[in-house]
């Protein structure tokens, strides 16, 4: 797909303090990219920087061919939602709506059509008289998306949008989101913290920490294949297991891990022996039995363990099972309700885990452990 | 066991409300009533008469400084009303080093005494014209004195602060979003400002205008020190008459006064009103 907007090496202080350290992206036309990271990771500068309200120290924007860094907001094809709406208090939702075609001189008639057209887009019709305080937090967000989209921008821009709304109608929001998306066929820019929407919703995810990207990619490839503990850690929960590489055999190798059992694993980055090596197992990679299973595939690892904490979270279950030294956090899916005896507290388990269910990472920062769930367990 | 304490009927409250009203309205209530006293020093109640109404209407001198007041108070409100709102649009939105100076010195001028700012311009004044009216004399042949121009300059100086004051309160609250939104969506610095910052802070701009009206229309101290020959204004004509002239035809004039303030108040809360 072409290239609409692509950031390049943008740099930005505050003062000393560096947000946005030479990031650059490419974003192609038509897709939903997201720039996920936790608060404070530069993100919603970097937004400002695209949206043209904040100026970079380094680096260039370029819309569509055309390098607009120093081109002021209302010049660009970029229209943003923001975070709070920011609907026009004083004007009903139509006018807030037809507000871009008519400051940018619309025909009258064509004016009408399009508020119109967003309108039932967004479900509003019956609302298009009402003020902006008269509507709920829903209603307020779908008439700021259609007033951002009713010029038709080259790209738009989503700060959080639904960072306001409840866990119910930010759901219900995110499908009308992706079905808009759909309809208007334009560019969307996603900024948000919560990874659940960001895998949902995007084509290409970008994770953002400490003003640098850590890693670009699909949402599968991102959760899949981490690149290192940060990212592994901060989308989903994981496991991280240090070890050295010992008994090289073809794609595969045994990890040596102090106070747990050895594992065999995937060398897909072609170790060599004696070197040590992270690794990342999500918990619902391990599967977990209270009989020893039998007729296990080959490169399956067994190893036992106890069970020390039970979380019941409906769909599925947390387990914290301890395996030599280790807590391994473990989630098990609940395929039948009745007819398996549950896993309880203190039960002794088998936990198997296949050596192509793991992904070693190229950079692990002790650090990002604090991201990682752990049980609150008094010894 | 507090709702006890918070619902329990208080004497108090009453007491208060009713003492207030009648420190505030008690003197207008005598002001209107003596307008219709037959005596002309007040006191005692001679029987009802609108003479001092009748001598009102047939002044012309009265009507040459109502004219002139309303033509002080109408320019300055105007003036100090565009400038003030920028003021404070400049104080709220630009920050630099010197923003506290900049805030201390349109907040200054609320706080000196009109003496001194009266004193301050009648210096400044003809320090001006002592420079400039030899060049204009020798230019184009006129000379500027203090007049009805110099008071509108000295109205529009002390309007400003107070309508900058209270477009910065309503500013404050105002959610500069709301200013970047309207950037965003294609509008240039000045659409925005029109369109979506001047609608949100109007009710601060109209009680900053009122305020400016009321004040110039009774400005006496500053007034007095700038004023010359022909500028005859409403309250140096009531001071006059009240020492010097007949008291109950100023009676009579407060009370019109009076009924057009209220009328304006009402106007411009129905008006607000509306707006929301």
């Amino acid at each position: 797909m072409a290239e609409i907007l692509r950031i390049e090496n943008i740099s930005k202080s505050f003062g000393s303090q560096k947000v946005l350290d030479q990031v650059s992206l490419s974003i192609s036309a038509g897709e939903i990219f997201s720039i996920l990271g936790p608060s404070g990771c530069g993100k919603s500068t970097l937004l400002r920087i695209c949206g043209g309200f904040e100026e970079p120290d380094e680096g260039r924007i370029i819309l569509d061919g055309e390098d607009i860094t120093r081109m002021p907001p209302h010049k660009r094809g970029i229209h943003t939602v923001f975070q709070n709406y920011a609907l026009f208090p004083n004007m009903t939702v139509w006018e807030n709506i037809a507000f871009p075609l008519r400051i940018a001189k619309a025909e009258k008639s064509h004016i009408r059509r399009e508020v119109e057209r967003y309108l039932e887009l967004i479900q509003m019709s019956e609302h298009a008289g009402k003020k902006p305080r008269e509507l709920s937090g829903g209603q307020k967000q779908r008439v700021a998306i259609a007033r951002a989209l009713v010029n038709r921008p080259k790209v738009l821009l989503l700060d959080e949008p639904l960072a306001a709304l409840d866990l119910k109608l930010r759901q219900r929001m995110l499908v009308e989101l992706d079905s808009i998306h759909e309809d208007v066929g334009i560019t969307f820019v996603y900024v948000t913290h919560d990874q659940q929407e960001a895998m949902s919703i995007s084509n290409h995810i970008a994770v953002l920490h400490q003003g640098i990207v850590e890693q670009e990619g699909t949402p599968t490839e991102v959760y899949e294949a981490p690149k290192n503990s940060f990212v592994a850690a901060f989308i989903g929960d994981t496991n991280f297991f240090e070890g050295t590489i010992r008994d090289v055999h073809g794609d595969y190798c045994i990890l040596k891990i102090d106070g747990f059992p050895s594992l065999e694993v995937f060398n897909d980055k072609k170790m060599p022996e004696g070197e040590r090596a992270h690794l990342s197992i999500r918990p619902e990679k391990f599967s977990v039995s209270l009989e020893k299973p039998e007729n296990l595939p080959a490169r399956t690892n067994l190893f036992q363990g106890r069970v020390e904490d039970v979380i019941y979270l409906g769909a599925q279950t947390r387990l914290w099972i301890r395996v030599g030294e280790r807590l391994v956090s473990v989630v098990k899916q609940h395929a039948s309700f009745a007819l398996e005896r549950k896993i309880r507290y203190r039960d002794d388990v088998w936990l198997t885990w296949h050596a192509d269910n793991a992904y070693m990472l190229e950079d692990y920062r002790p650090s990002d452990e604090s991201l990682v769930m752990h049980p609150d367990i008094g010894k | 066991m507090k709702d006890h304490y918070l619902t329990k009927r208080s004497f108090f409250p009453k007491f208060v409300t009713w003492a207030t009203i009648v420190f505030f309205y008690i003197p207008l209530l005598v002001v209107a009533v003596n307008s219709f006293n037959r005596s002309k020093g007040g006191g005692v109640w001679k029987g009802f008469t609108f003479q001092w109404y009748r001598q009102l209407f047939s002044d012309s001198r009265i009507w040459e400084a109502l004219r002139n007041t309303l033509v002080i108070a109408s320019i300055a409100t105007v003036a100090a009303t565009v400038l003030g709102t920028l003021c404070a649009f400049a104080l709220h939105r630009y920050r630099n080093r010197l923003q506290k100076t900049h805030y201390m010195l349109v907040y200054l001028p609320l706080i000196v005494p009109d003496i001194l700012r009266g004193i301050s311009m009648l210096l400044l004044f003809v320090l001006l014209f002592a420079w400039v009216n030899p060049l204009l004399r020798q230019t184009l042949g006129i000379r500027m004195n203090l007049g009805i121009t110099t008071i509108i300059i000295a109205h529009i100086t002390f309007c400003l602060s107070y309508v900058a004051m209270v477009v910065l309160g309503r500013l404050q609250d105002f959610d500069f979003s709301l200013y970047e939104a309207a950037l965003d969506l294609g509008a240039n610095k000045f659409q925005a400002f029109l369109k979506v910052v001047v609608p949100a802070i109007m009710p601060g701009i109209l009680a900053g205008a009122l305020l400016s009206f009321t004040l110039s229309l009774d400005d006496y101290v500053i007034t007095f020190f700038v004023a010359g020959k022909g500028s005859l204004t409403l309250p140096i004509y009531i001071y006059g008459s009240m020492k010097h002239g007949n008291p109950a035809v100023i009676n009579a004039l407060s009370v019109i006064l009076l009924i057009v303030t209220f009328l304006t108040v009402y106007v411009v809360q129905k008006l607000l009103e509306d707006k929301k």
